[in-house]
């Protein structure tokens, strides 16, 4: 018979330690928790004492101690954690921000700056402030990665835009959509058209819902592409209003050959937020943009490389 | 007691042959002489490797025209970067991506650091590098061959 070595129990040897340990580290719990929650008393006070001298006032100062009061505290960060987001306290628009700051907003910007869509569109500089996501399935609420290669059977539906501004103010917004690589065979130089242009929408942190995109100014046209062309780089831009209303002349703008800097400097309007995408030749693109109501005079061509 | 028995037992004379035949093999083992030098030996070298040349350098010259595809510069490492409309091979070798005009320049990459670019431009009067702002200057380069009937909607 062989012999058999008694097993001994290592985990509770484990377990045991660890509740040498707890104690102390409920204790420690205990203590950050009062620590932290006297100092959330001691900005609230200080901010009750600062609303009282103004009534109503909305300054960065007064925000400042508002997300100050509530950031650390243990129930804030576990209602963030779950997701559970109330877009009206701005301690969460807050750590919303902080969020997108970490990894959506250096995504967009390379992306952005390694196409050379900001040299190339004329913005000049561009320091995005509110967040954009755009999808082109309303059932789902999936939103496209900047930079993303989208086969025109995508592209041709009207896509869903969402704007989340990362403070309480209301603010009316523009959204322009523009192809900047539409190529002219006569001058062998790439032109700019604008596919998509809404003014005058209202947007804030609250509501949060896809914009109304049923009072455009340009109806949404899809990218048109033709065979052998390079791909398109498709950039829609949130561009934030001065005034509540601008009104345009319905022939003061045209879609071909769309300067943005002077519309921008025209109608006193500023870029804040940017998404990109990007289209390409498919065989169901004839099919699809001949049949497009947006899309007048469509010509099938197909383009070659002159011999270098 | 058991050594006189084998004696006894045993031919005395093929004893004795036995012993005088080991005594002369014995004496006839002797070592052959041994020769010295009586010349200098060469000796071995270590440093033998001299391989071909690798044909590296700068192959198109400032303001030169060239064509798509042609390699500008061949090189080990990047001694020179690919600045504008050109590409950098496997081997870090520099090719131009369209058709145009060779440009040599500098550009400063860091507080302390300034790099070499290698770029082609599209006319001759075209100075690298260009502003930072400014839209990228591109070419269509392509022309229109089978056009098939205008469908309008």
């Amino acid at each position: 018979m062989k012999r058999v070595w008694p097993r001994i129990p290592t985990i509770s040897n484990v377990c045991r330690a660890r509740s040498i340990y707890s104690a102390a580290q409920e204790n420690a719990y205990r203590s950050s928790v009062k620590l932290i929650q006297e100092y959330s008393e001691k900005v609230h006070k200080k901010l009750q004492a600062k609303l009282l001298e103004n009534p109503s006032e909305t300054s960065p100062e007064i925000e400042r101690l508002q997300v100050l009061s509530q950031i650390n505290l243990p129930e804030v960060r576990s209602k963030f954690h779950k997701k559970e987001i109330d877009y009206t306290n701005p301690v969460f628009l807050y750590m919303l921000k902080q969020q997108w700051e970490d990894y959506q907003k250096l995504l967009l910007l390379q992306r952005l700056e390694q196409m050379k869509v900001i040299k190339d569109s004329g913005i000049g500089s561009f320091s995005p402030s509110v967040d954009v996501q755009l999808g082109f399935n309303p059932e789902n609420n999936d939103s496209i990665t900047p930079g993303t290669i989208l086969p025109s059977t995508v592209t041709v539906k009207t896509p869903w835009l969402s704007v989340l501004p990362f403070n309480c103010k209301k603010n009316h917004y523009s959204v322009i959509t523009l192809d900047l690589d539409v190529p002219n065979y006569e001058t062998n130089r790439f032109e700019t058209h604008c596919n998509w242009l809404l003014t005058n929408i209202p947007i804030e942190a609250s509501k949060r819902v896809p914009i109304d995109t049923s009072k455009a100014f340009f109806q949404y046209r899809p990218p048109i592409v033709h065979r052998g062309e390079d791909k398109h780089r498709i950039l829609t831009l949130v561009l934030r209003q001065k005034s509540s209303s601008i009104s345009i002349p319905s022939n003061a703008l045209v879609r071909e050959r769309f300067d943005l800097s002077e519309f921008c400097s025209i109608y006193d309007l500023e870029p804040v937020g940017a998404h990109l995408w990007r289209s390409g030749w498919d065989s169901d693109a004839v099919a699809l943009l001949s049949k497009h109501p947006s899309v007048h005079e469509y010509r099938d061509i197909r383009v070659e490389r002159i011999p270098a | 007691m058991i050594n006189q028995g084998l004696f006894i037992r045993v031919n005395n004379f093929q004893l004795l042959k036995a012993s005088l035949a080991y005594k002369k093999a014995s004496n006839i083992l002797t070592f052959p002489p041994i020769r010295t030098s009586t010349k200098h030996g060469g000796g071995s070298s270590k440093n033998t490797g001299d391989s071909a040349g690798r044909r590296l350098g700068i192959k198109r010259s400032e303001n030169q025209f060239v064509r798509a595809g042609e390699i500008l510069i061949r090189q080990r490492g990047t001694k020179f970067h690919p600045g504008d409309n050109t590409g950098l091979g496997k081997d870090h070798t520099i090719y131009s991506l369209v058709s145009g005009y060779v440009k040599f320049f500098q550009m400063d990459v860091s507080l302390r650091k300034r790099r070499k670019y290698v770029g082609v431009v599209f006319d001759k009067e075209t100075t690298l590098p260009r502003p930072k702002d400014e839209p990228t200057i591109r070419r269509v380069n392509k022309y229109i061959t089978s056009a098939n009937s205008a469908q309008v909607s």
